[in-house]
């Protein structure tokens, strides 16, 4: 906003005016005038609501929203969630923002030409009719609606968003983009390990005398953990931060690691062999609860020493024995294994290295213990808006579909099935994919252009689809490469409900206020589509077609949900979110895992059916293919390319930066906030520097997607698409190795 | 001693995640530019490693705040019952001379109203029985809400290094200075 | 200060114009503020293209340079925020509401314009009554040029604007001065 000039004065006609009046007229003898303090804050001036951070994070924070005259005046952290705490994060407290933003898509509109910026207006019913008729014209010419593809992540995790895949199975059998940029090799890895990812109640790390904070940022992605990790400490455990980053967490541990890059199964295998040569193992653990550790001692035995780790670390040999015993010993222990450290190509043989460390000193099954990465132990909904049936008749793909994470349906058994491609190798499997062609593209809940790979590739791959339609809350490098943006409501506007994968809170999601402009849900988005769908040809569409949001809500609920989290009715989380009642805060506690043998799998038969070691051997990283190694981790300011457009965090944030070792930028003349050019064989990008050891001196780091006015700064312009080792076995694709990435840079 | 209200910043606990900041806002909406709760790094003079240390700062509430006394119409108020120094608006003239007295730069100018604001505690939450927006919102209880007057001090520091020592003011605001962990790099 | 009739007449034709959503409704918009504000207007237009840059400017989806909404301008760049409240109390002091209160902000300039477009004449005695003579002034003499100045210039300093939009904020900054209240503001 350019040129502010205001001479706003808020007035009240009506009774604000006379109230003015009768208190000037107050026969005032002790008070002074002019001493109007603000009035006593009073609960009672506001409605208040119910609401659930949806963002695809670890603390999936319940919101307490408070409502005035129809407007969110503010927010705070639900009080009732001991782990959320009465607070949010700083991008929480952004969150009013976003519903009011000026920039919000606002209507649906169509552009007359990707990135021509021509955009028309059109109403609900004219866009639906150019999308239904567009998929009524690929079925006729493909005989199936395979052309049709659907990308959807993390944008919005509340539960009743799963529509939109629901949405897509009402339409038949299409073409979807399975796996997760996020987590999965390390998902794979637990799952050999252990038979699932399962993690302790994160508010148990209080309990633990040794914590390592392995590949995560929790200071600034969990901030809510770090006042766990922080009590562990002030009770006397000791905190080991293991990143190639010095991180915000990294400063707050007692000890801080900066290990090379994709060398952390190395280190994890040292300190194995360490505490194997010190018979510190956990006799009881691995005898009674454990499978093959006696090959995995071998293993460690014959082929790792604590020398050969240090030499692959960088970690001295004393700090590697120092740490291990101290691990060993402590108990419990603990490991916070995060999801940086498995972005590689051997991400996930790296989690299973440092799985099997806990399992031999016997953390695992234990409150305060633990290798802690993740679980999905409270998603057990009904995924009504997921389950939908395929029209009669439909036609699909033969040969099997592979399934997602967060796919929680058993298969169906039919005949045909959607054709799945690879969500990290969205540029090419657009290129690649015939018989037939993806010819056309759903977007919701993501912005592929700020979160998927080898953007230069991908903008090629969108310029082969016929038809592009976004459903998106601002306007994005993705909505730019559209033909048809839809509006969708923020987290105020629709009813949901939702959990987190870290912590075991449970939070409904109330319609705050009435959705704004002409804004959807996604699930009124596809109802809506069916309508349209079955106008044009009846029976082409099974979604249903007139639905109310807050039924649908309620119809994800059920039974084992009302018990694990002891409430009689979903109308109970009005009165603040409720935690699931387990029997203990630990994962695994009665040492019954789901692994084929029921044991701990130090070696696993399944994990060697799969492609990979059967023991947590080591894996060597990727080949270095440039100059410096480029980490693009995510930044405090925002989730994704969500929050950081906000303008209010542009307050605190106002521009990116390109993070460089003073050593390595004084041998290219780089000065501190020069302006530089980081290129690689994708693509380039420009941005200022900071210069700074807190990064090593082979490294530079960029924060990830950033998006805003005026700033095209995009760090998948440098990240290429090559897999990590593990993911396929759970979540549909492999995972990506977005930390393995390599560039050069230069004064701009 | 009377009773005084004051901020303790902890940095041995803060994580500089800017929610204090960005909680400020969503109670208050100041105006684009106005900052009543700044975040700030501190300096590799100070703290050896670039942002990962930072001061918390907003209104000191100063026993002897040099706002109120350079302020010509009386604008200002210390709160007899906590000490917390209130800005009334209303009274503003919006001459600036606090603006340019208070070395710790907690008055802002509001370009909208023409005229000065400040953290006020958020007195109207104190007085139902609330922590500040900002306490209330901290993550790790880096930032808490004590009473000088019932403090019991133990490693807090007034002047850290970086912040104005101001004796004549006597800000109310304490700190706990932050560590550093063994470094063990390649 | 104008006469009625072009407070009235005027305000409704650039309410129509700002309310537009399709070059159907620019073009039939654009002609009535010609004619009222005696603008000329080329012949050849691309109303096409004055849709896309209507929306570019005031719509989206893309970032909006210049948001035709008071509260963009005035305590935050945001909507719904105290502007937007004082004009729905302005609204509720008469009887009246925006359609669907909540889904539009109540302080877009068409409702703005239909509220000054609907106040009685004062010279007829009409406008006797003193909750209307009040939100009148206040709304003619201090909330409309509180925020429509800088609205234009965040047009004006938008480059290549189309020749329908140029005309549209001339014609506007042409009306708020003429029908500002002489007492209004306390300057004018």
């Amino acid at each position: 906003m350019t040129a502010k000039k205001c001479t706003f004065s808020r007035r009240r006609f009506l009774q604000g005016a006379a109230a003015a009046g009768a208190a000037a007229m107050l026969p005032c003898s002790l008070l002074v005038p002019g001493k109007a303090e603000a009035a006593v804050f009073s609960e009672g001036d506001y409605q208040t609501f119910r609401n659930a951070c949806p963002r695809n994070c670890y603390d999936t924070c319940s919101i307490k929203t408070y409502v005035r005259d129809g407007v969110v005046r503010f927010i705070e952290g639900a009080p009732e969630s001991t782990f959320t705490d009465g607070g949010l994060c700083v991008k929480g407290y952004a969150y009013t923002r976003r519903p009011y933003s000026p920039d919000r898509v606002k209507y649906p509109m169509v552009q007359d030409g990707r990135r021509s910026g021509k955009w028309r207006r059109v109403s609900w019913d004219e866009a639906l009719d150019m999308i239904a008729k567009k998929m009524l014209k690929l079925k006729e010419e493909d005989g199936s609606l395979l052309g049709l593809g659907m990308t959807k992540y993390s944008g919005n995790f509340g539960i009743t968003n799963y529509g939109v895949e629901g949405m897509m199975s009402s339409l038949g059998y299409t073409t979807r983009f399975v796996g997760t940029p996020c987590w999965p090799a390390g998902i794979d890895a637990q799952n050999y390990d252990m038979g699932n990812m399962w993690c302790n109640d994160p508010e148990d790390m209080v309990k633990a005398k040794y914590v390592i904070v392995w590949g995560a940022n929790p200071a600034w992605c969990s901030v809510h953990s770090m006042k766990y990790i922080m009590e562990a400490k002030r009770r006397g455990a000791k905190v080991v931060v293991v990143d190639p980053v010095f991180t915000q967490t990294a400063a707050k541990g007692d000890v801080y690691w900066q290990p090379k890059t994709a060398s952390d199964g190395a280190l994890a295998l040292g300190m194995a062999r360490h505490i194997l040569d010190k018979g510190l193992v956990d006799e009881d653990f691995v005898r009674n609860y454990g499978l093959g550790f006696d090959e995995f001692a071998d293993y460690l035995r014959n082929n790792v020493t604590v020398e050969w780790a240090a030499e692959q670390s960088g970690i001295p040999v004393k700090d590697i024995m120092e740490v291990a015993e101290e691990f060993a010993t402590a108990d419990p222990a603990t490991i916070w294994i995060g999801y940086g450290m498995q972005r590689h190509t051997n991400g996930g043989a790296s989690v299973r290295s440092i799985d099997a460390l806990v399992a031999m000193t016997g953390n695992v099954g234990k409150e305060g213990g633990g290798a802690r990465y993740g679980h999905l132990q409270t998603w057990g909904f009904n995924y009504h808006a997921l389950i939908q049936k395929q029209p009669e008749g439909s036609k699909g793909f033969v040969g099997g579909a592979a399934k997602g994470e967060f796919d929680f349906t058993s298969g169906s058994g039919a005949s045909y099935t959607d054709r799945t491609v690879n969500i990290n190798k969205t540029a090419q499997a657009i290129l690649d994919t015939t018989d037939p062609d993806i010819r056309m593209l759903w977007v919701s809940c993501k912005n592929p252009f700020a979160q998927d790979f080898d953007r230069p590739k991908l903008e090629k791959a969108f310029d082969k689809l016929e038809m592009v339609v976004t459903v998106d809350q601002f306007f994005n490098e993705t909505v730019a490469n559209s033909d048809i943006v839809l509006p969708v409501t923020t987290l105020f506007e629709e009813w949901t409900v939702n959990v987190s994968y870290w912590h075991y809170w449970l939070s409904v999601n109330e319609q705050a206020i009435k959705p704004m402009f002409e804004t959807k849900s996604n699930i009124e988005i596809a109802a809506a589509l069916s309508k349209k769908m079955n106008e044009l040809a009846p029976g082409s569409c099974t979604f249903p077609q007139e639905i109310d949001t807050k039924e649908w809500m309620e119809k994800e609920f059920n039974q084992s949900i009302y018990d694990m989290f002891a409430i009689n009715d979903w109308t109970d989380l009005r009165n603040g979110p409720a935690k699931a009642r387990l029997k203990s805060s630990a994962a695994w506690s009665d040492h019954k895992f789901a692994t084929p043998s029921g044991k701990y799998e130090f070696k696993s038969e399944l994990c060697a059916q799969n492609g990979h070691k059967a023991l947590p051997e080591f894996k060597a990283g990727r080949e270095r293919y440039d100059k410096f190694r480029l980490l693009t981790p995510h930044t405090k300011f925002g989730l994704h390319s969500q929050f950081v457009n906000l303008d209010w965090m542009h307050e605190y944030d106002k521009e990116p930066y390109i993070y460089m070792h003073p050593k390595a930028a004084a041998e290219k003349g780089i000065g501190d906030l020069d302006m530089v050019r980081v290129f690689n064989k994708v693509g380039e990008q420009k941005a200022r520097v900071k210069l700074t050891d807190n990064v090593a001196e082979d490294c530079l780091l960029m924060y990830e997607a950033w998006f805003g006015r005026g700033n095209a700064y995009n760090v998948q312009n440098l990240v290429d698409d090559e897999s990590a080792d593990m993911g396929a076995f759970k979540a549909g694709a492999p995972g990506v190795a977005i930390h393995d990435q390599f560039a050069n840079v230069e004064r701009a | 001693m009377k009773k005084q209200y004051a901020f303790l910043v902890d940095t041995e606990r803060c994580i500089g995640c800017f929610t204090c900041a960005m909680a400020c806002r969503n109670y208050y909406h100041q105006v684009e530019g106005v900052v009543w709760r700044q975040v700030y790094p501190l300096s590799e003079e100070i703290y050896p490693h670039r942002e990962r240390a930072f001061l918390s700062l907003a209104c000191n509430h100063c026993e002897n705040p040099a706002c109120l006394n350079v302020c010509p119409v009386e604008a200002y108020t210390k709160r007899e019952e906590d000490g917390v120094v209130v800005h009334h608006q209303e009274k503003c003239i919006g001459c600036g001379n606090c603006i340019r007295s208070c070395p710790y730069g907690a008055p802002k100018y509001n370009p909208v109203e023409k005229r000065a604001e400040k953290c006020s505690l958020c007195h109207e939450r104190l007085d139902a029985g609330l922590n500040p927006a900002c306490v209330q919102a901290c993550p790790t209880d880096a930032l808490q809400l004590i009473d000088l007057a019932e403090f019991e001090r133990t490693n807090e520091v007034q002047y850290p290094a970086g912040y104005p020592r101001m004796e004549e003011l006597n800000p109310s605001t304490r700190f706990v200075l932050p560590k550093t962990p063994k470094m063990v790099r390649r | 200060m104008a006469d009625h009739a072009h407070t009235r007449d005027g305000a409704r034709a650039l309410r129509d114009f700002f309310a537009s959503r399709d070059a159907a409704d620019l073009k039939r918009a654009s002609a009535a503020v010609s004619d009222h504000f005696h603008l000329t207007l080329g012949r050849d237009i691309d109303w096409t293209g004055a849709e896309y840059d209507f929306n570019r400017l005031f719509v989206g989806p893309m970032a909006v340079p210049a948001p035709p909404f008071a509260s963009a301008y005035q305590t935050e760049p945001a909507l719904m925020g105290e502007p937007t409240l004082a004009v729905r109390d302005a609204y509720r002091a008469l009887g009246l509401m925006v359609p669907d209160q909540g889904q539009t902000p109540d302080d877009h300039l068409a409702f703005e314009l239909d509220l000054a477009a609907a106040m009685p004449d004062p010279e007829e005695g009409a406008g006797g009554d003193a909750v209307t003579a009040e939100v009148r002034e206040w709304l003619l003499g201090e909330h409309l040029p509180g925020w429509v100045p800088a609205f234009v210039e965040a047009v004006k300093a938008q480059p290549d604007v189309s020749a329908p939009v140029r005309m549209a904020v001339d014609a506007l900054e042409n009306w708020l001065e003429a029908t500002r209240p002489a007492a209004g503001a306390g300057q004018a």
